[in-house]
């Protein structure tokens, strides 16, 4: 399921604590979790490009696309077709 | 002697040896354990990874490759030219050179070892040299390939390092873009990416480079070790399509999901055990 990869992204490349901190499809990250940063942003698309199989282009980052963890599935999921 | 070069414990079963070689006029330097026992069981031929994932890799690498020997490899591990402790400047580094030194290297380490069974150790974007590099090599398809979370496809690999200059400069409030990096390579320009000088002579082979199923399956076996650092997680899908293809081709081919922090990319160097243990046991069985 693309939302399993995506928290276990999110949790491997911010290092999150899965034990103090819920993640799910309402989480907002971008401008809320202080761990998610410009350079986080980077990692975080690399590692779904490389464990999806999927290119992320330029024109496709944008402040909407991270906003929560659903945004950031819904992505995915249209680029898997 | 170089410190990078991690020494082994005084009563390590292997020998080390350390220097310069020149391929086309270039200074290579080389790192190379041997098995103090005869007879060398395998000779291994390390394909390091790219820019700041070598140096981030280079403590377990030296780790591993001292355990390979110990266990009764002789392993080679060169510094490509423009990288580590060989001359030139990583700006100068040229793909078509790389693949030429690669080849250089298995050719010497073959005739220092032909009775040994050839292995290959390439670590992420190693994987795209070794792919490209496949053809010229000896006794690839008799040789047993290792991959630490392989890199597949150049051109997404050099976007995604572009990417962190795009990042960079929009946090200095510029206004770059990959497509605009890219049209500056081929105009012939230096780009600066995280201390990184890239030219197109380096990126050119870079962004044509894949690892594909169809080149590295000709191997007679592939293990591809993933890592991650949490239970339970899934392997990438790439890298299982990958592992199937190799199969179908009916190369010896295994995808294993090892659990550990990602290495190449973390803040402090880190050097799993898990890694090496696992690379034993995929080059010298259990």
């Amino acid at each position: 399921m693309v939302s399993v990869g995506i928290k276990a992204i999110l949790i491997e490349v911010l290092g999150l604590n899965p034990g103090k901190i819920t993640i799910d499809k309402e989480t907002r990250l971008l401008g809320s979790l202080p761990e998610f940063d410009s350079m986080a942003v980077v990692s975080v698309l690399t590692a779904i490009e490389d464990h999806f199989g999927i290119a992320v282009d330029d024109d496709e980052i944008d402040g909407a696309l991270f906003e929560t963890v659903g945004s950031l599935c819904q992505f995915v999921e249209s680029k898997l077709g | 002697m170089d410190a990078h070069v991690d020494q082994p414990a005084a009563s390590a079963p292997a020998e080390l040896s350390a220097d310069f070689v020149t391929v086309q006029g270039r200074r290579l330097f080389c790192v190379r354990r041997r098995a103090l026992v005869a007879p060398i069981t395998m000779r291994v031929l390390v394909v390091p990874p790219f820019a700041e994932e070598l140096n981030k890799c280079r403590r377990l690498l030296a780790l591993c490759t001292q355990t390979l020997a110990a266990a009764g490899a002789e392993v080679w591990w060169p510094d490509l030219s423009g990288t580590g402790d060989s001359a030139g400047e990583f700006a100068d580094a040229c793909w078509s050179h790389w693949l030429d030194e690669l080849c250089h290297f298995d050719l010497a380490l073959a005739l220092a070892a032909p009775a040994a069974a050839p292995a290959y150790l390439a670590v992420r974007s190693g994987a795209l040299l070794l792919a490209a590099a496949s053809s010229r090599l000896r006794d690839f398809e008799r040789a047993q390939v290792l991959l630490w979370q392989p890199v597949l496809e150049g051109g997404r690999y050099l976007q995604q390092f572009l990417r962190l200059r795009v990042m960079a400069s929009r946090l200095r409030g510029m206004d770059e873009s990959l497509p605009s990096l890219m049209t500056r390579l081929v105009q012939g320009e230096l780009l600066e990416v995280g201390g990184y000088g890239l030219r197109a002579q380096l990126t050119d082979g870079l962004a044509a480079a894949q690892a594909s199923a169809a080149v590295l399956g000709m191997a007679r076996a592939v293990t591809v070790l993933e890592f991650k650092n949490s239970a339970g997680a899934s392997p990438s899908m790439p890298l299982v399509q990958f592992g199937a293809a190799c199969q179908t081709l009916g190369c010896a081919a295994l995808v294993r999901l090892v659990e550990c922090e990602q290495f190449w990319a973390t803040q402090e160097i880190s050097a799993p055990a898990v890694v090496i243990d696992a690379s034993l046991t995929a080059l010298l069985g259990p």
